[in-house]
């Protein structure tokens, strides 16, 4: 048993030096993102027996170093992180359609609109004077192009978006083949036994992300190969497989074509999401969340009956095409009236026709005789017959043509509701266009021949002013309403937005702290623990000076060499 | 529960985010003096707003309607009022007339006056606003009486009997409703001849400078020019009837003219029928002279319409400014206190943050 006590002690000396790296490990990383405070596990030796003693104790081992984390608190962070990062995009994107619109303020809607018909109102007082026409012609102008702006503001958006979607997979790709790099190396450093203390550090720092992107479930299950138990990591994005311990799948995206539009307003080149294996990623899964989701839901969700429910971009630029399709309509329609309530018609072919409602409200369709009698057709068209056949002959607004000039279509077709007309393209008419003096101010105003018995006469004008109060415009009532309806839903879809994220933004708060108090380094704590080793070794190694003395006494004092 | 520097820290830092993102909101209201910036900041205040700042041009532009209508008016009552003040003088004439035994000097003094106070009355009827005639309905460039000499560029029927001046060169027949020929074409007017209505003067017939005009006189019965002056509300700003009113007092003049013409025959016996003349016509002033007073009448209740309306109008802007202002506009006492008081939790925060992640134990450690 000789020089026992020296291997005591030298064990001391390794345990308290292994303790000094491990804390020295955890100060530098204190500021490390994902990092796990580790601590040695140590235990007293295998005791010696049978020497007449009792059990003797042999020293100290170290058994392990050891991360400090509850996984319990991961995977409940990751359930929470999804629709943090779906309403933190969803704040983001809505606050900026908040700012197209530029209200409350003196300078958006409320101006333009106002505008418009204080144009129509001045000139009525004098209605043959040319700097009101040309005053109203601007005013016009000015209120469509005010809609054209809104609507390619809310086009560049869902462009910028559909990148950023884009983008968002590629970070789930880099992901995924991380996790599934972590997953390799973690298993190869485990099969000794070992705990890979940083690298499963490292892989749920990446789930982390993951999870912030997409809806997760992970799950780690012990296999036994050979008698020996490995554990397996596997990471479900929106139920579907990602990382299937050492399998990754591949996501990719796919230009959706023109004709799988989601909604008649998507800009074009839009993508989808699939998998790159082939098989379907559904897009509109309700289930699914995370800043994909968030992403999705701005960039295709066109209200409640559409296939993406939310209220995205398309939403409203839908709700600003219905608006000056309904708009045009009714404008146009007042505008097309004669003295006697007829709306002059055309069909496509240019033949004049005529609209009245009779006494019962019915409309009546009428040709004229070659005395300029009006008669009833003898057929008279159905309701939808009469849509697709005939559109309003004199018109203030139509569409541009598309050309970047922005010039009126000459010869619009505004049958079938308006379909061609949109908020982007909505434009003064051609007539109009080229000249100012072409606004009728009356019943008995024909621009096109140069009829205008009554100049002052401004009835008509009177009639297009009028429309500014029409409540049976739109189903929410005035033009004014109908605005009104918009900016309040997109407020209140803001407000509720904020609100999520704000108790979202609490919730993994609240579990990242719990998170933390379990796993981040301490450095008060660390200093202590390097204080403990310190003393530690500096006792083992004054056992080592003490056993040397021993030695020392027995060796060369008693023997008298 | 393991508390560690760390968690302090991050504590700290999202309080400090609340409390910079409060001061953040308070500066903004203080800034703007808007209670919102954007309509989720509370989406029922911002429709309100907008509703109430429409309601605010609104009445602006109402408002600025009527002071146009106030003006047009003005304009109309003065020309009443001169018009009233000429009807008076000529009866006075009339009365003179009709009690005096008339030299010929006399005679010829009444007539230049009558004949100069005709060419008042025309300037009266002809009165305009902004360059448009007051008293011809819509056909506001159109005066009442010609001012110069005219050519007809379209075939005109004639609403009401029409005086044709002498000097009217008529180019194609002037045919009356059943198509008889009236005068035939190619005549130059040698004598003032009145034209039955329901007969057509044809195009490039050259009417002269005092002429009623034909494309006025009783074509603009029902042409009321309205201004909108409130939601719905509508007010005629124009006056109808001058255009029949001078044509009967075109007549009535040419009468005592032609009266007066004719006396000056050295005939005596015809003293008679003068003051018969003068006599009747001061019947018949009388009857213009109310219908001119009928006209002032209904003008001057919309003139108090209309004052009505400016005041209420007035009123209501005030109204909704102040409604607006009350639903958007922050009161700046308050949101200063409450800044004041966000400030100080702020500061208290900073301060608690530096002391409290100042040391650690390495800084006790020797």
């Amino acid at each position: 048993m000789a020089f026992f006590e020296f291997n005591i002690a030298v064990s001391g000396l390794f345990a308290s030096q292994r303790g000094l790296s491990v804390t020295s490990n955890n100060i530098t990383n204190a500021t490390t993102q994902g990092y796990s405070r580790q601590v040695l596990n140590q235990k007293a030796d295998q005791p010696l027996s049978g020497i007449g003693v009792g059990m003797m104790g042999t020293g100290v081992s170290t058994t392990g170093v050891i991360r400090m984390r509850d996984s319990y608190l991961d995977t409940k962070l990751w359930s929470q992180n999804d629709k943090l990062g779906e309403y933190r995009i969803k704040v983001e994107q809505n606050s900026i359609i908040e700012t197209v619109y530029g209200e409350p303020s003196d300078t958006g809607f409320t101006k333009v609109f106002n505008d418009l018909f204080n144009g129509i109102d001045n000139l009525s007082k004098l209605p043959d004077e040319k700097e009101r026409q040309v005053a109203l012609r601007q005013q016009m102008i000015n209120y469509t192009k005010y809609f054209n702006n809104i609507s390619a503001s809310l086009s560049g958006f869902q462009r910028d978006l559909n990148f950023e979607l884009k983008s968002k997979v590629d970070e789930i790709n880099l992901l995924g083949s991380r996790i599934q790099n972590l997953n390799s190396q973690i298993y190869q450093a485990e099969i000794y036994g070992d705990d890979a203390n940083s690298f499963r550090d490292q892989r749920e720092l990446c789930v982390d992300r993951l999870s912030q992107l997409i809806n997760v479930q992970t799950k780690e299950e012990e296999v036994e190969i050979d008698g020996k138990k490995f554990k397996q990591f596997t990471v479900k994005i929106a139920g579907q497989n990602l990382v299937d311990h050492l399998q990754v799948r591949e996501m990719g995206i796919e230009v959706r074509k023109d004709a799988d539009k989601l909604n008649p307003q998507d800009v074009d080149g839009l993508y989808d999401v699939v998998w790159k294996d082939g098989l379907p990623f559904d897009m509109s899964d309700s289930n699914m969340s995370g800043e994909i989701k968030g992403v999705i839901d701005m960039r295709d969700g066109c209200g409640t009956e559409a296939e993406v429910k939310y209220n995205g971009i398309p939403y409203y630029i839908k709700r600003m095409d219905d608006y000056v399709r309904k708009f045009a309509t009714a404008m146009n329609e007042e505008y097309s009236k004669d003295s006697d309530g007829y709306v002059a018609l055309e069909n496509a072919a240019g033949d004049l026709f005529f609209r009245k409602a009779d006494t019962s409200g019915k409309m009546i369709y009428y040709s004229e005789d070659a005395g300029g009698n009006k008669v009833a057709l003898p057929s008279q068209p159905s309701e939808e017959e009469a849509l697709t056949t005939y559109q309003p002959k004199y018109q203030l607004f139509t569409y541009t043509n598309g050309s970047s000039a922005g010039i009126p279509e000459k010869i619009p077709n505004l049958r079938d509701e308006y379909a061609l007309m949109t908020a982007g393209n909505f434009s003064i008419s051609w007539d109009i266009f080229d000249d100012a003096a072409n606004i009728r101010t009356n019943y008995e105003h024909y621009p096109e021949s140069n009829t205008n018995p009554n100049k002052n006469n401004n009835d008509l004008l009177l009639a297009l002013s009028a429309q500014k109060d029409n409540k049976k415009m739109y189903k929410e009532g005035d033009p004014k309403d109908y605005m009104t309806s918009i900016f309040s839903e997109l407020g209140i879809n803001t407000q509720e937005a904020n609100m999520y994220l704000k108790t979202q933004t609490s919730i993994t708060n609240n579990i990242e702290n719990q998170r933390l108090a379990v796993s981040q380094v301490d450095t008060n704590e660390e200093f202590s623990n390097l204080i403990k080793y310190q003393q530690a070794y500096q006792a083992a190694a004054k056992l080592i000076n003490t056993i040397d003395d021993i030695y020392q006494t027995t060796i060369f004092r008693l023997g008298n060499f | 529960m393991r508390v560690t520097n760390g968690m302090i820290r991050n504590n700290m830092v999202n309080s400090l985010y609340t409390n910079m993102s409060r001061l953040d909101t308070l500066y903004n209201q203080m800034n703007s003096l808007k209670k919102i910036q954007r309509p989720s900041d509370d989406p029922i205040i911002a429709g309100r707003s907008l509703k109430l700042r429409i309601n605010v041009l609104e009445a602006e532009q109402y408002k600025s309607n009527t002071d146009e209508a106030t003006s047009w008016m003005e304009i109309t009552e003065k020309a009443l009022g001169n018009v009233t003040e000429i009807l008076k003088q000529i009866n006075t004439r009339c009365v003179q007339a009709s009690t005096d035994t008339l030299a010929t000097e006399d005679r010829e003094k009444i007539e230049a006056e009558i004949n100069q106070l005709w060419e008042q009355l025309q300037q009266e009827a002809n009165v305009t606003y902004a360059g448009r005639c007051v008293f011809s309905g819509y056909k506001t460039d159109e005066p009442p009486v010609l001012t110069k000499e005219t050519t007809l560029t379209q075939p005109t029927e004639l609403e009401s009997d029409l005086i044709l001046l002498k000097g009217t060169k008529v180019s194609a027949d002037v045919l009356d409703g059943g198509g008889t020929v009236l005068i035939a074409a190619g005549t130059t007017l040698t004598e003032d001849i009145t034209i039955p209505a329901g007969a057509t003067l044809p195009t490039n017939t050259v009417l002269p400078k005092g002429t009623i005009n034909p494309n006025v006189l009783g074509k603009i019965d029902e042409q009321n020019i309205q201004y909108e002056v409130g939601v719905g509300s509508t007010i005629s700003v124009n006056t109808l009837g001058m255009d029949r009113l001078m044509s009967k007092l075109f007549a009535d003049i040419k009468e005592i003219k032609d009266g007066l013409e004719s006396h000056s025959d050295s005939d005596t016996s015809n003293d008679v029928n003068l003051h018969d003349l003068f006599e009747g016509k001061i019947g018949d002033f009388a009857d213009r002279l109310l219908d001119v007073s009928t006209m002032t009448a209904d003008l001057g209740s919309r003139v108090n319409r209309l004052e009505y309306t400016a005041t209420r109008l007035v009123d209501d802007k005030t109204n909704f400014t102040e409604l607006l202002s009350k639903t958007e506009d922050v009161d700046l006492e308050e949101v200063y206190v409450e800044f004041n008081s966000q400030y100080a939790v702020y500061q208290s925060a900073l301060q608690a943050t530096s002391k409290v992640i100042m040391n650690t134990l390495a800084d006790f450690l020797r």
